[in-house]
Formats: structure tokens, C-alpha cells, sequence
């Protein structure tokens, strides 16, 4: 979903990275509050993991696979805010290193992956884990707050590309949303999996206690 | 993987040619500015023009190719799938036709005129990042961003991540062998479940030793004097030699531009 260099008008990736940088400050901002910079380290540490993470194929249908993107599982485990920070900085490095994403689209890579897929997964997590209790509650809210998430992203995606006028919007929306409604299940899967047992193994309640404990109010 | 990163860890290269000399601050900028500008080009001579330029320079700079193109199978999954596409989804006159069966596909001379442009944008712009990269090295290009008033958090935060990708790698790696070894094949869709559960667990576990990883390496740090500081070395500010490079750069970006738009003009006065 990395959209490369050429294929978005200034009109679109001058905005994307406009709303980017507010929100990448916003975070800045409500990270630094409790977290300061002495945590960078541990942050640094879990952006590696993400990218490592994302090096995981998953098989879809038929020989294809997908990836995790990991938008959800950094929310959920560590808060939207410190997913926001952590997955600029696995778009920034993949860029620079891989080439994958664009430079002019950095700020709509960060845009779509990086603050509207975390939080997407943060509110479905919240708003459903209050409505449903009970075990087989939060895995239903985690496994839709991945696949919204996943989904959510491939959208924005589609919608900056449609509106850039390089692909037209009839195109790209079933496809891109058609495809990723099958990596979402997988995205969806493997966070179920994994939130379960991070929080079975920490004894929490809620998964994102232990990231408030290392600072994150919310 | 970490072949390519150690190549850009190297900061400035081995071959030293003098774009590796060039100011970092001047090269980001006039690399940056390539890249949005090439990036509104739409005549097919401008662009070609663009990839000509950059690949004068990447000569000149004494890089390799045959890494490039290595590292451009990166832009598959998403570039070239859709470049690939576009000639057969984009309405226009037809050039070509495949039938198989009840299947028929048609190529338009629009939709491949589309792709052929966007290739050549993605082209100009993965040579132009590469160009800055490979002649300047991680480092400087960070005491260059860092220059430009990029929060310390986030220059902090690459560096620490370009570090523990080796090692969290290496731990992936280490996790896989062993899930092999036991004799793990991944199934073959989304409804094996039973590949999502040990892929889950693997990531699961993956995550709670990055975790305690990183809490171990924050205290390791703190015991060290570490105090979120970071020691900031500026930049001697650039030489006229850097600023008329960086200035060369771009006026050719704008060159082109212009180019492409007065051609347009020209054009249109003709009709």
C-alpha cells in the first residue's frame, strides 16, 4: 500500500503531509508529556519489531500472500499515539532504504498507515471492547478493529490516487478495497492472536495498561 | 535484507567521487525539490530528459546499477502491479488484444502511454533518493534533517531503529529456522488456521522480547549516563562549490518544468 513518487498530484501530497505533520506533532506532543525522551530507546526497539513484523508473509488464496501492517497491534499494545511515531518511523526507513513509498508521498504513506489505520483500530478497539465483555468480546473487537484498520488505510489510499486523477476511482476503490478485505482477515487473525497472548502473559485486563505504565495516558 | 542496509550505512561511500563530498543540507534540498518537481512532469521527452539527467549523475558519483535494480524489485507489489495494470483498465483506443477462451484482453494506446509516464516518474524519483543516499550515507543525511528543525525524537528514533532491526531480524530469523525445524509448513489460504495461530505466537513472542529488550537497553542506557540528550555536531556551513551544485540540480528540475510548459503553450498557439 507504500503509494510511490509520480503518482499523486502536489494538491494532494502537499495536503496529506500538511494533516501528517499535525498529527506527527500532536504526537510528538501527547507522547512527551509522560514519556519524555529518555524512552525513545524502548520505542526504537518496537519500530524494529514492527518492521521485522511486517516481513511476515501470511498465506491469502491460491499461492499469493500478504503482510502484516501492524497499524492495529501497535495501537492496541502500545497506544495510537506511540503506533503514530513508531510506524512514521518504519515508512521513513523503508523509503530511504527499500524505496518503498514515495518521497513526495511520504506524507500520505504516513497518513494512511501511520494515523488514520492506528486509530482507526484504537476507536473500533475501545468504543467495541466497552460494548462486548468477556473474552470472546475482545477478540471479536480486536480482530474488526485490524480489519477496519487495514481497510480504512486501503481506502485512504485509493481515494488520494482517484483524486490525483492517475487511476479513476471505480478502478482502484473494488481493488484495492477487494484485496485487503482478505489481508485484513489475515491482519485480523494475527492480532487476535497476538493481543491474547501479550495480555495473557502480562495478566492484564486491558493490553494497553502496561504502555500506560511506561507513560501513555489516554 | 541487511546487505542493503549495510551499503547505506557506509557514510559517504567507498568510491568518494566528489557528489560524495557535496554538502548533505544542499544535497536533501536539491534532491527533494527533483523529486516534487519531476514528479509534475507529464511529457514523455521531459521525463526521459529527467531519468537522463540522473542517471548522468549517478555515473558521475561512480554508483553502481546493478544494485539499483536489485533494490527496485522492492517496488513490485505495489508500482509495478499497477504500471502493469494500467494499460488494460485505462478506456482508449485499443493496440492489442489476447483472447483466450471467453477472455479477452485489451491494451489501450492511452493506458500504456499512462503507465510508461508513471514508470518513468517512479524511475526519476527512486533514482534521485538513491543518488542521495548512496553519496551521503544515513548519518549526514540525518545532521542534514536534523538541520532543517526535524524534532530530535524522530532523528532518535530512526537511529535507534535502523540498530535494533538487525537484532530483532536476527531473532526472527533464529524463530523461523526453529519453526522449520519442527517441521512447520504454512498453509496455503486464509482458512488454515492453524498457520495464523503459529504465526501469531511467533509475532506475539517476538513482541514481548523486543519489549523486554527494550526496557533492558533503556536501563543499560540510564546506567551509562544516558539522559535523552543528544549531542548535536553542527554542520560548517556549505561552500560555494555545494550551493552552485545544489542550485545547478534544481535549475535543471525547473528547466524542464518550464520546458514541459512552454511546450504546451507552444503547442496549443499552433492549433
Amino acid at each position: 500500500m507504500h503509494i510511490p513518487d509520480g503518482f499523486l498530484d502536489p494538491k494532494i501530497w502537499v495536503g496529506a503531509s500538511a494533516l501528517s505533520a499535525g498529527a506527527l506533532a500532536a504526537a510528538v506532543s501527547n507522547t512527551r508529556k509522560v514519556l519524555e525522551d529518555r524512552q525513545v530507546p524502548a520505542l526504537g526497539v518496537m519500530a524494529a519489531f514492527i518492521f521485522a513484523a511486517q516481513m511476515i508473509n501470511f498465506p491469502v488464496a491460491g499461492g499469493t500472500s500478504g503482510h502484516l501492517l501492524g497499524g492495529a497491534l501497535a495501537a492496541v499494545l502500545l497506544g495510537p499515539w506511540s503506533a503514530g511515531l513508531i510506524l512514521t518511523t518504519v515508512l521513513v526507513i523503508q523509503m530511504l532504504f527499500f524505496y518503498d513509498g514515495g518521497l513526495t508521498a511520504l506524507g500520505a504513506n504516513v497518513l494512511n498507515m501511520a494515523v488514520i489505520a492506528p486509530w482507526v483500530a484504537y476507536g473500533t478497539y475501545r468504543l467495541l471492547g466497552g460494548l462486548f465483555k468477556g473474552n470472546a468480546g475482545r477478540t471479536a473487537a480486536t480482530f474488526l478493529a485490524a480489519w477496519l484498520s487495514v481497510m480504512a488505510a486501503a481506502l485512504a489510499c485509493s481515494l488520494e490516487i482517484a483524486f490525483s486523477g492517475t487511476v479513476p476511482l471505480a478502478v482502484v476503490l473494488p481493488a484495492m478495497l477487494g484485496w485487503h478485505a482478505l489481508i485484513g482477515i489475515g491482519e485480523g487473525l494475527i492480532t487476535v492472536v497476538v493481543v491474547s497472548f501479550v495480555s495473557r502473559l502480562w495478566g492484564l485486563e486491558q493490553p494497553g495498561q502496561k504502555s500506560y505504565a511506561g507513560g501513555e495516558q489516554l | 535484507m541487511s546487505q542493503v542496509m549495510d551499503h547505506f550505512l557506509q557514510p559517504g561511500g567507498h568510491s568518494g567521487s566528489f557528489m560524495h563530498r557535496l554538502d548533505p543540507r544542499v544535497k536533501v534540498v536539491a534532491v527533494a525539490g527533483f523529486v516534487a518537481l519531476s514528479t509534475m512532469l507529464t511529457s514523455r521527452t521531459a521525463l526521459v530528459l529527467a531519468v537522463g539527467f540522473l542517471l548522468v549523475l549517478t555515473a558521475a558519483a561512480r554508483l553502481h546499477l546493478r544494485q539499483l535494480v536489485s533494490r527496485l524489485l522492492w517496488l513490485l507489489p505495489f508500482a509495478g502491479v499497477m504500471i502493469l495494470l494500467f494499460p488494460f483498465i485505462i478506456p482508449g483506443e485499443p493496440f492489442w488484444r489476447w483472447e483466450w477462451g471467453i477472455l479477452t484482453l485489451t491494451a489501450t494506446r492511452e493506458g500504456w502511454q499512462h503507465a510508461l509516464m508513471l514508470f518513468l516518474r517512479v524511475f526519476a524519483a527512486v533514482l534521485a533518493v538513491n543518488f542521495l543516499m548512496a553519496t551521503t550515507g544515513l548519518r549526514r543525511v540525518l545532521e542534514a534533517l536534523s538541520f532543517f528543525r526535524v524534532p530530535a525524537v524522530f532523528i532518535q528514533l530512526i537511529e535507534f531503529t535502523i540498530r535494533y532491526i538487525y537484532v530483532v531480524g536476527d531473532e526472527l530469523r533464529r524463530m523461523n529456522t526453529a519453526r522449520a525445524a519442527r517441521g512447520f509448513v504454512p498453509g496455503r489460504h486464509l482458512f488454515h488456521l492453524h498457520t495464523f495461530r503459529t504465526l501469531g505466537q511467533t509475532v506475539a513472542v517476538l513482541f514481548v522480547r523486543s519489549w523486554e529488550r527494550g526496557e533492558r537497553i533503556y536501563h543499560a542506557m540510564l546506567a551509562r549516563g544516558y539522559s535523552g540528550e543528544n549531542r548535536k555536531r553542527a554542520l560548517p556551513p556549505p561552500g560555494g562549490w555545494d550551493l552552485a551544485w545544489g542550485a545547478f540540480i534544481l535549475s535543471v528540475a525547473v528547466g524542464l518544468r518550464l520546458f514541459e510548459l512552454g511546450g504546451q503553450i507552444w503547442l496549443m498557439s499552433l492549433k
